[in-house]
């Protein structure tokens, strides 16, 4: 905290500290900027005319110094030529003499917290620069911290995982990480959209194909079933594979073996099959349009991933993580987005998830001619309209029937089909398990 | 992916912001959209037309054509844009529509600033009832409250 004033000094030192925080105190600009060389620090307020040095070149020099740290300018003589360059040159707020106590608490609240999530961002970078722990999956709120619980949990069994959400939502990364924190992290990751091919070019991409298979075949080529060998292969918009290919999709899963197009001999696998999709495969199986047989193979456990919407607290922490991966692969030094930018951020649907989210900042990078992401930046639409989400109904919530039935079907997975194993740890009797399986058709 | 975007318009009526709003999301998201022009008629039987083949006629020749100038606006920002009509009862319409197609990954209501009967469950909207069943998030574009305009006709 840096003023020329010290009574000043001693009264925000008092309303800061009652709130927890650290506060050192300087009446002198460069003995500031000399501590600051030497000791780290959060946030810095300093009063803007002060005769040694002012508050806006303080800033410029803390700035080069310490990049990164946010400064409230406080300021008796406040215009809007100030503010406006004051913001310009990168300060997190330029506030007016007077000012209630839970005005600045409340600032430097936020200026702290802002703060924590550029430093989280910074972190998690780092940790993947260096140490190779993969993908980061990026999200405080209790749904995020859930899926990674989950990630972490299941990573290193053999089990398939179906991956639902919306488009947009990172189902590929979630893949990704699983791959990376599970025992076949050294093996290659395979992924393969369903939905862009015809059923042929499906069965040759993913089978592979004999020397003279068909016309035009004049070598011998390898599916990516083959290449995944050892590895993860990730089946994306698996909904949309043709019924035709599903059944031989769920031949290979089940025999753990692949013949290629137009060949004789099967070639032993050893793959991990994670599936996604933005559909609701329940009622694709209802509506007879995917094998329920291979919906139960796939989804042995289903991670669904939450639409942005339901986890705009999160927003923040992910703009600054996609702003720090922009501004470095764009070379420009942006440090932060500013409150208002940040606040049009948190109001909108983002129908198209964090995809959107990722398009709209690299745009706003590319736009930004400062170093702090302005609302002008950012597309007009986001402070033009309000977009309301209808809200569909949470198909994540099964009924007991159902629940009943995938763990029946689970434990049965897990015994390898022994029954009497099975009884015993559902603590049913074999006759009750053989009912119940009749029932729900688990043969 | 984020491909294909919807925008369901009815009886003609077309909301110039939910449009705009199109134009930007396909452009940010790289999508193709489509517009569909959802017509209420009734008809008692399918085999007597009679004195509506006329009228439908008319009706295919006007909205053809303003959904023409609509399209306009999306090739001349080099979205890909397909339009269709459809004439019948809305919702079972809209149903058959999405069930010819690849899925859309949102449908925008391009009409009403605000759906009719909002906040009155007992009179919802078909396409608010419809919600629901959609396998993608049904989005209605409303102005800020400083920006409100109103609809227009395309005629």
């Amino acid at each position: 905290m840096i003023d020329d004033d010290p009574l000043a000094l001693k009264n925000l030192r008092r309303v800061l500290e009652k709130d927890g925080c650290r506060v050192s105190t300087f009446s002198s600009p460069v003995r500031a900027l000399e501590r600051l060389e030497g000791e780290s620090c959060d946030l810095v307020i300093s009063d803007v005319k002060m005769p040694q040095m002012d508050g806006l070149a303080l800033l410029e020099r803390i700035n080069r110094l310490v990049p990164g740290v946010g400064v409230i300018l406080i300021t008796g003589y406040a215009s809007l030529d100030g503010a406006v360059e004051a913001t310009k040159s990168g300060a997190y707020h330029y506030l007016e003499k007077p000012f209630t106590p839970d005005r600045i608490r409340s600032l430097v609240r936020q200026a702290l917290r802002e703060k924590a999530l550029r430093d989280d961002c910074l972190r998690q970078e780092e940790r993947k620069v260096s140490g190779g722990i993969g993908p980061v999956i990026i999200g405080r709120s209790p749904k995020m911290v859930r899926v990674g619980e989950l990630i972490r949990q299941i990573a290193p069994t053999e089990c398939s995982v179906l991956i639902t959400g919306d488009s947009g939502t990172g189902k590929e990364l979630a893949a990704r990480a699983i791959h990376a924190l599970s025992g076949r992290h050294s093996g290659p990751f395979v992924a393969f959209n369903c939905g862009a091919f015809t059923e042929d070019l499906i069965a040759n991409e993913l089978f592979g194909h004999e020397k003279e298979a068909f016309t035009g075949a004049t070598s011998r080529k390898p599916g990516l079933l083959t290449a995944a060998n050892r590895g993860t292969l990730f089946l994306d918009e698996i909904g949309d594979m043709p019924l035709s290919m599903q059944i031989k999709l769920l031949r290979v899963i089940q025999e753990r073996e692949v013949i290629p197009v137009g060949g004789t001999r099967p070639v032993a696998l050893d793959v991990r099959f994670i599936a996604a999709t933005a559909k609701d495969l329940k009622a694709a199986v209802r509506e007879q349009v995917f094998r329920q047989d291979l919906f139960f193979r796939l989804n042995v456990i289903n991670i669904n991933l939450p639409r942005l919407a339901e986890r705009c607290q999160d927003i923040p922490l992910l703009a600054y993580h996609i702003l720090h991966k922009c501004s470095k692969s764009a070379r420009k030094p942006i440090k932060t987005v500013s409150r208002e930018a940040m606040r049009l951020l948190e109001n909108y649907a983002f129908p198209g998830n964090v995809r959107e989210l990722e398009n709209i900042l690299e745009r706003a990078v590319a736009m930004c001619r400062g170093d702090v992401i302005q609302t002008s930046d950012l597309p007009s639409d986001l402070s033009e309209v309000e977009i309301y989400s209808f809200e569909r109904p949470d198909r994540g919530h099964l009924n007991l029937e159902e629940l009943e039935k995938d763990y029946i079907r689970h434990i049965l997975q897990i015994t390898g089909g022994v029954r009497t194993r099975a009884a015993e740890i559902l603590g049913i009797d074999r006759a009750t398990l053989w009912r119940k399986m009749k029932k729900y058709n688990l043969d | 992916m984020f491909q294909r975007i919807l925008v369901v318009f009815e009886n003609e009526e077309v909301s110039c912001r939910a449009l705009s709003y199109a134009q930007k999301l396909a452009h940010r998201m790289d999508s193709e959209v489509g517009l569909l022009m959802l017509v209420e008629m009734a008809f008692a039987d399918r085999a007597f037309l009679g004195s509506k083949r006329n009228s439908i006629l008319r009706l295919e020749n006007r909205i053809g054509k303003a959904l023409g100038r609509l399209s306009s606006g999306f090739l001349e920002k080099g979205i890909s844009v397909s339009v269709a009509l459809r004439i019948g009862d809305p919702a079972q319409e809209l149903f058959k529509f999405l069930a010819e197609r690849p899925s859309f990954q949102a449908v925008i209501w391009g009409s009403h600033e605000t759906l009719p009967h909002r906040n009155r469950p007992k009179r919802r909207h078909w396409i608010e009832k419809v919600s629901d069943s959609l396998e993608c998030p049904l989005l209605e574009v409303a102005a800020k409250p400083e920006q409100k305009v109103p609809d227009v006709k395309v005629r």
